[in-house]
């Protein structure tokens, strides 16, 4: 008897805007994720910032139901190449918890109501970011809208000890463009996150905006995308398989 | 990043059956070697027959291989069972899981420095089990009880929690494989004493010190074959 998943799986190259070192590799990202019989979806994905140092490397195995709503979220952080923290997220329809220890936190318990529901649950894999603009309702045509955000981290780059956090972001629907990239031509929907709100304020101000493009299909696979202001990130598809 | 990194895939087969598509499971894994001494597992595992069975293991251990910290997830028959967060101290180990047979769990167990490691049904996590075993000693038998399991379960298809099973391991000598990965100088090694009904079960492992899964055999009605047939190593 086969598994009855089905599997996606891709690689992400990210790149820099930065003059001094334009075009050059500055991290990547390996992601699999799997579509279940019964509707669920786990993303798991690793991914190594290399560049600014302090070096990340990120794994989280994030699980989400039939309605692409959180179901649970394990999330472990190297920084510097030295171990940050490890924490599991689970989510029930009226609470987030969080179970976490980091050398810098030691063991935190956490569980935060929610009251009003929210809109998404970020974890930092770019190809994370690009499914969450599944919230869009892109029949509306070109929108923009708030969102209502818990993620394990605040930092820009994901890089503190896993802890429940919350923010406001803006996403911005700007209508449909086919991109080539490396892993081939796709048929796009282009998203544009702002932190119009100061969401996700950090010592380097709000984050700058990031544009992303995303496959105008149920498997939602980032494209391309890049974020401006002080980070000058690019970031592509160069391996999809499916 | 300055890591070392080691990728692997081990397939597994019934007994006398080793054909690709005769294959009835699956585990690819990675393993990062990190600076400050850790080194931490990743392990997707794909058990075919029916019920299938889909596990995420990421598991981290220390330069002597005391368990650090852990996740498992699994998925049964299509279906999520569970998914549990542990951390290890030296003297402690935790578990917070969500599973849907036990609900919310939440466990600890004194424990010691020199336990049997940290169970979680992955086999290359298997192959890290036998870093308990006092090889100065050389062949023969060491006991060890109470050992934390992430399922007794044979296929390790039930929590994810703490569950403890008494196997011990015995050392039975060096000797060289060949596996479709290639040729290896392994420890070989086999589960004894066993609880829970657990059938024989017989297990080759690296003699470079990094304990690497090459191949088992598993005894009883059913028995399986389990090799590694890719291995890399990257240095950055």
């Amino acid at each position: 008897m086969s598994q009855q998943h089905r599997t996606i799986a891709g690689k992400i190259l990210y790149t820099s805007k930065k003059p001094e070192i334009l075009d050059q590799e500055r991290g990547r990202e390996t992601f699999v994720y799997t579509r279940h019989s019964d509707g669920k979806l786990t993303l798991r994905a690793h991914c190594e910032i290399d560049e600014p140092a302090p070096t990340v490397m990120r794994d989280i195995v994030h699980s989400l139901d039939e309605n692409d709503r959180p179901i649970d979220c394990f999330v472990r952080l190297t920084v510097g190449d030295a171990f940050m923290g490890a924490g599991l997220f689970l989510m029930s329809d009226d609470a987030i918890e969080c179970e976490s220890y980091g050398p810098s936190i030691g063991r935190v318990s956490q569980r935060t109501k929610i009251e009003g529901g929210y809109d998404i649950f970020g974890t930092h894999p770019i190809q994370a970011d690009a499914y969450s603009t599944r919230i869009m309702d892109v029949s509306k045509g070109p929108h923009k809208r708030k969102l209502r955000c818990f993620l394990p981290s605040g930092d820009h780059r994901g890089a503190t000890p896993p802890l429940i956090a919350e923010g406001l972001i803006s996403l911005e629907y700007l209508g449909d463009e086919t991109v080539t990239v490396a892993a081939g031509t796709f048929d796009c929907h282009k998203f544009r996150f702002s932190d119009d709100d100061d969401g996700f304020v950090s010592k380097d101000g709000a984050h700058p905006t990031y544009d992303v493009w995303v496959t105008a299909d149920a498997d939602s696979i980032f494209v391309q995308g890049g974020v401006g202001g002080y980070m000058m990130t690019w970031y592509e598809l160069v391996e999809l398989e499916r | 990043m300055g890591e070392t990194i080691f990728t692997g895939k081990i397939l597994s087969f019934h007994q006398g059956a080793t054909a690709l598509a005769d294959q009835i499971g699956e585990e690819q894994w990675e393993i990062v070697l990190h600076a400050d001494g850790l080194r931490s597992l990743k392990a997707r595992c794909w058990l075919r027959d029916s019920p299938p069975v889909l596990r995420d293991i990421l598991q981290s251990v220390d330069a002597e291989f005391h368990p650090h910290d852990g996740y498992a997830r699994i998925v049964v028959d299509g279906r999520y069972r569970g998914s549990a967060w542990y951390r290890f101290s030296d003297t402690l180990a935790e578990c917070e899981a969500d599973t849907v047979g036990e609900g919310r769990v939440s466990q600890t167990f004194p424990i010691r420095r020199g336990i049997r490691g940290f169970g979680t049904h992955s086999l290359q996590s298997d192959g890290w089990l036998a870093a308990g075993y006092d090889l100065s000693k050389g062949v023969g038998v060491q006991r060890f009880l109470n050992n934390l399991m992430t399922s007794t379960n044979h296929r390790g298809a039930t929590g994810p929690m703490f569950m403890t099973t008494n196997s011990s391991l015995e050392y039975h000598g060096a000797e060289t494989l060949h596996v479709p990965a290639g040729r290896f100088d392994c420890h070989h090694f086999s589960f004894v004493v066993t609880s829970h009904g657990y059938p024989p079960y017989h297990m080759w492992v690296t003699t470079d010190g990094h304990y690497t899964f090459v191949r088992a055999t598993l005894g009883g009605e059913h028995p399986q074959l389990y090799h590694l047939v890719e291995f890399n190593r990257h240095d950055s």
